[in-house]
C-alpha cells in the first residue's frame, strides 16, 4: 500500500487530511483536504505555501465556502456551479435555502446516498474492505498500520460540521488518490529516495482539475507559481 | 426549489443559447441538481411517512418507478 512508503511527515499530512474531512463533515478525503493539511505542516513545503498566503485558515475558509459544511456539502459539492450560474441558478442560494428548511437528518441521509450511490465510490469501499480483511488475516489491521503507529497531534481548524463526525476510514476521492500516486513520480523525477511532504505538494499542485486551482486563485496565487517556489526551496536546501 | 422555477426564462436562454458547449454543460448541471433535489425530497417524504404512491403522484411517475429508483438507496422508514 501507498501509505507504507510515505515519510513520517507525509503520513501526518494524510492523517490530518482525514481529520479535516471528518471535522468538515464529509465522508471522503479530497484534494482540498490534502491542501489544508499541507498548508499546516511544519515543513519547508508548508512554509512556502504560507509565505505565499496559502495559510490553513484561508484555505479552510475557501473549502467551506465552495463546498459547504457537513451533510449538504455532499449533495452539491461536485455540481458545475459556473454552468448553473450561466443559466441564472445561484447554487449557493439553493443550498442556503435547502439547508435552512430541511431537517439535518434528511440532508445527512441524502448526502450519504449521493456518496454511496456513485458506482465508483461503492467499488472503492469494496476494495478497501477486501484489503482490510486481507490485512487482518495477515495478523495486522489497517488501523494499526495507519493511525496508531505514529500519533501526530490532531488537526485543528475553525469550522466544525454539526452532528456527529463521519466514522471509520474515509476513502480518498479519485482525484486525491491520483495525487498520492503521482507523488511517487515526483519523487522519482527528483531522484529522491524518500516520499515526503514536498512530493505530495508538487503532485497536488500539478493537478489541473479538482477543487485546488479555484481555491488558489481565490487566494491570489496559482498552482504553477507555488510549484516553482517549492522546487526552488528544496533545490536550495539540498 | 423556487430558485429553480424562477429561472426558467434564464434557463431557456442558457439551454437554447448559441454555444453548444455552454448550453449542454448547463443542461447536464441542471439535471444533476434536479436529481439531487429529488433524492433529498423523496428521502424526506419517506421519513415523514409518505407512501411511495403519494410521492409518485407528486413527481408524476408510477409508484414502481419511484420505488425502483429509491427503495434501496433510501431504505425502510
Amino acid at each position: 500500500m501507498m501509505f507504507e512508503r510515505l515519510s513520517a511527515d507525509a503520513r501526518t499530512v494524510v492523517i490530518h487530511a482525514q481529520q479535516h474531512a471528518r471535522r468538515l463533515g464529509v465522508r471522503y478525503i479530497g484534494c482540498d483536504h490534502l491542501l489544508l493539511a499541507l498548508a499546516a505542516t511544519d515543513t519547508p513545503a508548508g512554509g512556502v505555501l504560507r509565505e505565499q498566503g496559502v495559510t490553513p485558515e484561508r484555505v479552510e475558509e475557501q473549502v467551506v465556502r465552495s463546498s459547504g459544511l457537513g451533510a449538504a456539502a455532499a449533495l452539491f459539492a461536485d455540481l458545475d456551479r459556473d454552468a448553473l450560474a450561466g443559466i441564472g441558478i445561484d447554487l449557493d442560494a439553493v443550498r442556503a435555502r435547502i439547508e435552512a428548511s430541511m431537517p439535518l437528518e434528511s440532508l445527512a441521509r441524502a448526502g450519504q446516498a449521493v456518496q454511496c450511490g456513485s458506482h465508483r465510490a461503492r467499488a472503492h469501499r469494496l476494495r478497501l474492505l477486501r484489503r482490510w480483511r486481507r490485512r487482518r488475516r495477515a495478523g495486522r489491521g489497517l488501523a494499526e498500520s495507519t493511525e496508531t503507529r505514529t500519533t501526530p497531534p490532531p488537526a485543528t481548524g475553525r469550522y466544525r460540521a454539526p452532528g456527529p463526525p463521519p466514522d471509520g476510514h474515509l476513502p480518498f476521492t479519485p482525484g486525491a488518490k491520483r495525487v498520492l500516486e503521482m507523488s511517487v513520480r515526483e519523487a522519482a523525477v527528483r531522484h529522491d529516495r524518500h516520499l515526503g511532504v514536498e512530493h505530495i505538494a508538487l503532485s497536488l499542485l500539478a493537478t489541473a482539475g479538482g477543487p485546488v486551482p479555484p481555491i488558489l486563485n481565490a487566494l491570489a496565487t496559482s498552482p504553477a507559481q507555488l510549484r516553482a517556489a517549492i522546487v526552488d526551496r528544496y533545490r536550495l536546501a539540498s | 426549489m423556487l430558485t429553480v422555477m424562477q429561472s426558467t426564462v434564464q434557463l431557456a436562454e442558457g439551454a437554447a443559447g448559441q454555444d453548444p458547449d455552454v448550453g449542454l454543460r448547463a443542461v447536464a448541471a441542471l439535471r444533476t441538481l434536479t436529481e439531487r433535489l429529488e433524492l433529498l425530497q423523496v428521502g424526506n417524504a419517506r421519513k415523514l411517512g409518505w407512501s411511495w404512491q403519494q410521492i409518485a403522484d407528486r413527481l408524476g411517475v408510477s409508484k414502481q418507478t419511484v420505488h425502483r429508483k429509491y427503495g434501496r438507496r433510501i431504505g425502510r422508514r
